[in-house]
């Protein structure tokens, strides 16, 4: 029995509250709105960014406490995506 | 040994607000003592596996490998609840899985990690700006001028630890200090996972003594084997024997060799803003299955010399040779090259000269790699264009490389490439954070939602 991470790509504009400026976090996502759900971000487990030619694009991957979603704020376009979810499943050998 | 000198510093603290940020530098005046250098090896373990379990809590703990994405990847790197199993980097996946059954495979995020290691920099390069990149996962500093600021090699490494923690969360790294590289790197090695190991001018003797060779920074398999082959095992051994014997055996590199054996090495720490230029610039590409259709090389070709090109002229290089590298399924390699008169960047040029060497070589099997290079450099070669077709050209390059330096790589491209391969972003060793050898591993295909 091996795992794998199964990555459901979504790639979707979504609507984002976020804080910024907050205690050295330049930008922190609180919430989020996708298909209609709104989900609350729990934790944020990972930052980082990303240059698409004069765009800064700043990831994060969070989780509600049941799934991980990467999400991403586009500074040129002040566009928010959700990319993809992240769940883990196990398949028998 | 010299002239005597004594040193002494003049601290100054600067302190830069750029957001939250803080720079300190020391500016140290030499009117005293040659001192020994103190260099650290910073060494990340099990980088791009400990990335991932921080991304996704659910793997902490867990045995996990990163792959690529293609059918044929290896392990890039495991975790070290993997490697309990045996686990390694470079095997394929169905090994890592035939030995550790519930093993979580990992498609590696390359962005993760490039921005990563440029987040590592900043941290190391508070504490002093000698910082040399070795690999994405790898740094040394020359910390000889920060102690007396800091206090002592120790609280830097400590500090530099925590800061790690507190920045990137759960990375840890092993870290060698030592009074120079060579040295420092052993000393890293050492102790792993979140090791931190200090090598004093006096241990060095008794470290290196049984030391086997393959164990120095510089020795790998071949020469180990040839070392073997005149009784030679020990860097106690190395360090012993004579130079005369292995200057015939080795030319130039004996020396170096029995002087790496004593632990001696002058190499300075290189920040990346003093590297030498660039002596080529390349990309190869291994496919996700082996092609022998031509158009289809010719496409890769086109693909690769645009990536190529767009680094050339970002840089401001421009070459005389161009090579082709190509690679058969049972991986025998062989790269051919074509040099011309006149230096050039155009990615169309570098296009033309390599379909012109691939037609002149009869291929034995399908291709399962295909690499593309200039070298022959010159750096701010300005090309005056003579006839109004390259007039037009230099202007059609010029626009291109405009629009997808403002939208990204490839968002303004050749029609043969509207179907190209995706490059799986595979870091190589020379990838550095700045300059021409920053490569934009961007693995995102869909650009849709970022417009």
């Amino acid at each position: 029995m091996f795992g794998e991470i199964m990555i459901t790509e979504i790639n979707e504009t979504i609507k984002v509250g976020a804080i910024f400026g907050d205690n050295k976090k330049k930008l922190k996502p609180v919430w989020f709105i996708w298909s209609n759900q709104k989900y609350l971000v729990q934790e944020i487990s990972y930052v980082w960014t990303e240059r698409m030619g004069k765009a800064v694009i700043r990831h994060f991957t969070v989780t509600d406490g049941a799934n991980l979603f990467s999400i991403s704020y586009n500074t040129d376009t002040l566009v928010w995506t959700l990319h993809s979810i992240e769940t883990a499943e196990q398949e028998m050998n | 040994m010299g002239l005597q000198f004594f040193k002494s510093q003049i601290v100054i603290r600067k302190s830069y607000i750029r957001g939250e940020n803080q720079i300190a530098h020391t500016l140290n005046i030499f009117t005293g003592v040659a001192m020994d250098k103190t260099i650290m090896h910073i060494d990340m373990n099990a980088f791009f596996a400990s990335v991932e379990q921080q991304v996704n809590p659910t793997l902490r703990g867990k045995p996990i490998a990163v792959i690529g994405s293609n059918e044929r990847t290896v392990v890039t790197t495991s975790s070290y609840e993997a490697r309990a199993y045996g686990v390694k980097t470079g095997m394929t996946k169905y090994e890592a899985m035939r030995l550790c059954p519930h093993i979580i495979l990992v498609a590696g995020d390359t962005s993760r990690y490039t921005d990563t290691c440029r987040r590592l920099v900043e941290i190391y390069r508070q504490y002093t700006p000698l910082v040399e990149v070795y690999s994405v996962d790898e740094a040394f500093l020359d910390v000889t001028g920060s102690i007396p600021l800091f206090g002592t090699v120790e609280v830097i490494a400590k500090n530099i630890k925590k800061e790690i923690r507190k920045t990137l969360g759960r990375l840890t790294c092993s870290i060698g200090i030592a009074p120079n590289k060579l040295l420092a790197k052993l000393g890293s090695d050492m102790k792993k996972p979140d090791g931190l190991v200090i090598i004093q001018q006096g241990d060095i003797g008794k470290l290196l003594e049984h030391l086997p060779v393959q164990e120095v920074w510089g020795i790998g398999p071949r020469l180990e084997m040839y070392l073997a082959t005149m009784g030679i095992k020990t860097c106690g051994e190395l360090g012993r024997a004579s130079i005369h014997v292995l200057k015939n055996r080795f030319g130039v590199i004996g020396e170096r060799l029995k002087l790496m054996a004593q632990g001696i090495d002058n190499s300075p720490v290189i920040p990346m803003e003093h590297e030498a230029d660039a002596k080529s610039v390349g990309h190869s590409m291994t496919l996700d299955r082996d092609v022998s259709d031509i158009e289809m090389m010719e496409r890769h070709i086109l693909q690769l010399s645009e990536m190529v090109g767009r680094r050339l002229r970002r840089g401001g290089y421009a070459g005389r040779t161009v090579a082709l590298t190509l690679r058969y399924p049972d991986f025998a390699t062989f790269t051919r090259r074509s040099t011309v008169e006149t230096c050039m960047n155009s990615s169309i040029d570098i296009y033309l000269a390599a379909r012109e060497i691939l037609n002149t070589i009869r291929l034995q099997q399908p291709i399962r790699l295909i690499g593309v290079s200039v070298c022959n450099l010159t750096k701010n070669t300005v090309q005056l264009p003579l006839f109004s077709t390259d007039r037009v050209k230099q202007a059609a390059t010029h626009t291109m490389d405009t629009i997808n330096d403002r939208y990204g790589d490839f968002c303004i491209m050749w029609g043969a490439l509207i179907e190209r391969y995706h490059h799986k972003g595979v870091i190589s060793p020379a990838w550095r954070p700045a300059g021409v050898k920053c490569v934009n591993l961007s693995t995102q295909k869909d650009k849709k939602a970022n417009p």
